[in-house]
Parts: C-alpha cells; structure tokens; sequence
C-alpha cells in the first residue's frame, strides 16, 4: 500500500474512531475516571463521579476508544468497588490483580495486554476527592483485649497528646519501642 | 508524566511530591522513553536552576507509534486525520514502524 492509499484508510478509520468517542458506553467511564482523578482530558466532558459503571462497558472503551482506561481500570475498580458492576469472570480477574498488588507479588500478569508494572501506581494515587483511600493508607480492622491499666495508660496518652488510641499505638510500633526481640 | 531527569535526589523528591499533590504519576520507565532523530526541544521554563524542556509534539508522536503502538493507536490514527503532522507517517516509515498495525481490524 502506498503512502496516499494508507492515509486514506487511516482517516476512514478515525472516522469510526470519532464516533466511538461519542458512544455513551465510553462517555459514562470517562466521565467517572476524569471526575475522579484518575485520568485527564482536554476535552469538555460531563464528570459523572457518581455514576454506576458496567465493567463490559470500561473494558469496550478501553479496547476501541482510549486503552488508557484499561491501566486506571483494576484500580478504580479497588478504590470504587460500589460503583461498578460485571459478570463473575472479569470480576474475578480484577479481585486476582488487587491481591497480587496487595502481597507485592512479582508474577507476570497482565489485563488486557497492560501489564501490572503499569497497573501498579494507579492503586497509590492521591485522587482528587481526597476521600478515598490509597492501598497504602487503608486502615484494617483489628480487636484486642487489654488489661484495664493498659487501658487507662492509653486513655491519659489520648487526652496528654490529643492523638487518638489508634495513633499511639502506631506511633509506639512505627518508632519500634517493642522490637522483635520483645518477650513476655 | 514522561520525563528524562538530570536532578539531585532532593529536587526529585520535591518533583514527586508535586506531582502527587497534583494527582500525576511519574513513569519510572521515563529513563527508557526513546526520542527520535531530528526532534526539538522547546524550552518551557527557565529559572536560574531549573531548565524544563519539552519533545516537539510530532517527535512524541513518532516516539510513542514506534514504542508504544498498542496504548497510542487511536491516538496516531487521530493525529493523522488531523493533517496537523505532514511529515509523521514518513517519520514512522524512516524509523521502521509498522504502518499496517495502525490499519488492523478494529471490529468489535
């Protein structure tokens, strides 16, 4: 194919890649990721930070409209779980990325051609709402019993430092004043 | 953001701050971003001890249709179309592109 003959075909194609970028499928998702900092455009678009998004709809969009929509993908997923929907399949695929994330796992997987190198800094993003939290600052639930004068030691640090329970103890471990070879 | 540093570990660390304050991630692959023969710089700050620099957008065109084609193929057809880079197919072309991928079936 010579060079004019190519050029005609790519501008058939942008055609079609014109209409796509007007299909309410990929308008909903980027409206989402936009709204939510997860991507940027110079484009006037509505923001829909709100809205409920299919993950077969963000998938169609991120293989014929804007691939980049496939690296945000797993991590809007794991940040916004409420607001998506699919079918068991890809739902289990991208609960499988969170976890391999999560133990920092080096395995070689890929979504949809996107590696998880790529996928990766998308989970840490400070996002534009400042409300959700990043993998790395999601606090996990955990229940112990301590002995009421641990208790009260806590409650004076509490109203001495104006911290809360929670923060003290972090603290207490963060600066390794009990260390590994701590024994009762 | 793409981007070649030359700077101290302090005036990076002050970079990545920035950036996450402003929601953008550093691609620390950015050391591997390839810039083509007969791109130009363009000088976009220059303060007594920080130069910024930017790629001429057709460079970064012909830089990202040769090393990333997948993530940039509408990108490229669109930039085509636009006829605002009359010389980005011959780029592609002189730098070994691979023109058909850009024509591949796109069906659903």
């Amino acid at each position: 194919m010579n060079k004019r003959a190519f050029i005609k075909k790519i501008k058939e194609i942008a055609q079609q890649d014109k209409r796509r970028r007007l299909d309410s499928r990929y308008l909903k998702v980027m409206g989402f990721l936009v709204a939510k900092g997860f991507l940027y455009t110079n484009k006037k678009i509505h923001l829909n930070p709100n809205g409920h998004i299919n993950l077969t709809d963000a998938i169609w969009a991120g293989r014929f409209v804007e691939p980049r929509i496939l690296e945000v993908l797993p991590a809007a997923y794991g940040r916004f779980k409420k607001h998506f929907s699919g079918d068991a399949e890809t739902v289990e695929n991208l609960e499988h990325i969170i976890e391999m994330i999560k133990q920092k796992s080096d395995h070689k997987i890929e979504f949809y051609g996107i590696s998880i190198e790529k996928i990766r800094p998308w989970f840490f993003i400070r996002l534009r709402d400042r409300r959700s939290k990043s993998l790395d600052e999601r606090k996990v639930s955990k229940t112990f019993r301590f002995k009421p004068e641990t208790v009260d030691i806590l409650k004076k640090l509490k109203d001495q430092t104006g911290q809360s329970e929670t923060a003290i103890l972090e603290y207490l471990i963060a600066t390794k004043r009990v260390d590994s070879s701590y024994k009762i | 953001m793409d981007a070649k540093l030359r700077m101290d570990y302090y005036a990076k660390k002050k970079l990545m701050d920035l950036l996450e304050a402003n929601g953008l991630v550093f691609d620390e692959d950015s050391h591997l971003t390839w810039i083509p023969e007969k791109a130009k710089e363009v000088e976009l700050f220059k303060f007594k001890n920080i130069e910024v620099k930017l790629i001429d957008a057709e460079s970064t065109l012909v830089s990202k249709a040769i090393h990333a084609p997948q993530k940039n193929k509408q990108l490229i057809r669109q930039a085509i179309d636009s006829d605002k880079f009359p010389l980005l197919v011959e780029r592609i072309i002189e730098n070994n592109g691979k023109l058909n991928f850009f024509l591949e079936d796109n069906s659903e």
